[in-house]
């Protein structure tokens, strides 16, 4: 595994994220960051019924959390709900490409992106609504869960995972 | 261990990490760790944020830029403005004065335009019969002698200009005190006819209406002696007058009753 290219990576991906915005929104590309990393860390081979993929889930798990908790450092808000949410996305990723879609189609991969920008934002504002109590107009946050989803919508169709099957 | 376990373990563990990590930061500042952590972020943070700044900066002073040059359009615009403003009030000024001095005086008219018949030199007055004015007026400026009304409508008439060759105008040389009659030619200049050759007639003598063909009144400026030839003549001086008032340069006038 690439370190450096992969801490560029993280790096790039939070500059582009704080001078960018959609109709004054802030874009999540840290999500997609992610769920990049959780597609390119898919296991290559498979044996018949022997799971593999602990390993993938551990490291995606591990990575989506480090950049969640960086994202919590630099949010300058409580630290955890980032670090949860990007975990889990990391987490399920796997999960979702090994147990759920068996075959790769830009349809399926914008429905994942999708699925996991709208659960990031929901964890995220939920989780700082119930610790530290403050007061997000939930209309406010919709739209920009909404709009962060649609800037999405063409990593899901980009991205796909290396040459991965369950079954061939 | 079975998958399902597996995951079980790493999202309890995912959980747990975020209860504690919550906890201990809620209210807290964050550790010395977390600002290394963000320490190289910040930096780079910084440094984009300036470039951003002043590529921002640039595109403001460029819309500024844009914005000052039409203000500056449109003042200069306005400036031209006020400047043939008051040229326009010196010669209003000048035509009032002209008003407030001459008893036969009829009127004050703007020239709309040069006349359409191609054999005549004439122009264009807006104003005609429904304020007074009459065939055969003078048409004057406060410079000297421009014209008589030549036609008249009710809200027009056409002066006969001073340079046309169907033009004449009784008139006497200010110093000499010599009697001729100008006429056009046609061009700049007119000619003072009927001065014999014994009379002395000198550059630079001013002519002015003398009033004898009962149309003009007496002491209107007309123009200046140019030339004087008395060499080759048959019966009269060749003496050429240059008018006062250039008819290219007539924006309003005053007319005159005979």
């Amino acid at each position: 595994m690439n370190y450096a290219k992969w801490a560029f990576f993280i790096f790039l991906t939070f500059l582009i994220q704080t001078q960018l915005s959609i109709f004054h929104r802030p874009l999540n590309l840290s999500i997609v960051l992610v769920y990049f990393f959780s597609l390119k860390s898919l296991p290559r081979s498979h044996k018949a019924d022997v799971y593999f993929g602990s390993r993938s889930e551990i490291k995606s798990t591990v990575f989506g959390a480090f950049v969640g908790l960086l994202e919590d450092i630099l949010s300058g808000s409580i630290i955890g709900p980032n670090f949860f949410s990007k975990g889990l996305t990391g987490f399920l990723t796997i999960v979702v490409f090994t147990e759920v879609v068996f075959k790769w189609t830009p349809l399926l991969g914008v429905i994942t992106i999708v699925v996991f920008t709208i659960l990031d934002g929901v964890i995220v504002a939920g989780s700082r609504i119930i610790f530290t109590g403050i007061n997000i107009s939930i209309l406010d946050a919709l739209q920009t869960i909404l709009i962060q989803t649609v800037a999405n919508i063409p990593f899901g169709i980009i991205l796909k995972p290396s040459k991965f099957r369950l079954t061939d | 261990m079975s998958k399902g376990k597996k995951r079980i373990i790493i999202l309890f563990l995912l959980s747990l990490i975020t209860l504690i990590l919550i906890t201990y930061h809620h209210n807290r500042r964050p550790s010395a760790l977390f600002r290394i952590l963000s320490y190289p972020y910040d930096v780079l943070n910084n440094f984009t944020l300036n470039v951003t700044m002043t590529f921002r900066e640039l595109r403001g002073t460029f819309e500024e830029n844009k914005s000052l040059r039409k203000e500056l359009t449109a003042a200069l615009t306005e400036k031209q403005r006020y400047a043939e403003m008051v040229q326009e009030n010196k010669r209003l000024k000048e035509l009032l004065s002209l008003k407030e001095h001459l008893p036969n005086y009829v009127t004050t008219a703007k020239v709309i335009g040069r006349g359409y018949d191609r054999l005549l030199h004439t122009m264009i007055l807006d104003k005609g019969k429904n304020s007074g004015i009459k065939k055969d007026m003078s048409v004057i400026t406060p410079k000297g002698l421009v014209g008589k009304i030549y036609a008249i409508k009710d809200n027009s008439s056409e002066v006969l200009l001073l340079k046309d060759p169907s033009f004449s105008v009784a008139v006497r040389l200010q110093n000499s005190r010599h009697e001729g009659v100008i006429s056009g030619v046609g061009k700049r200049y007119c000619i003072l006819k009927y001065v014999p050759p014994e009379e002395d007639v000198e550059k630079g003598e001013v002519a002015v209406t003398s009033g004898l063909d009962g149309i003009f009144p007496p002491g209107l400026l007309v123009g200046v002696v140019s030339s004087v030839r008395k060499e080759g003549i048959d019966f009269f001086q060749d003496i050429k007058v240059l008018p006062f008032q250039s008819d290219a340069k007539i924006e309003e006038v005053v007319i005159l009753s005979k």
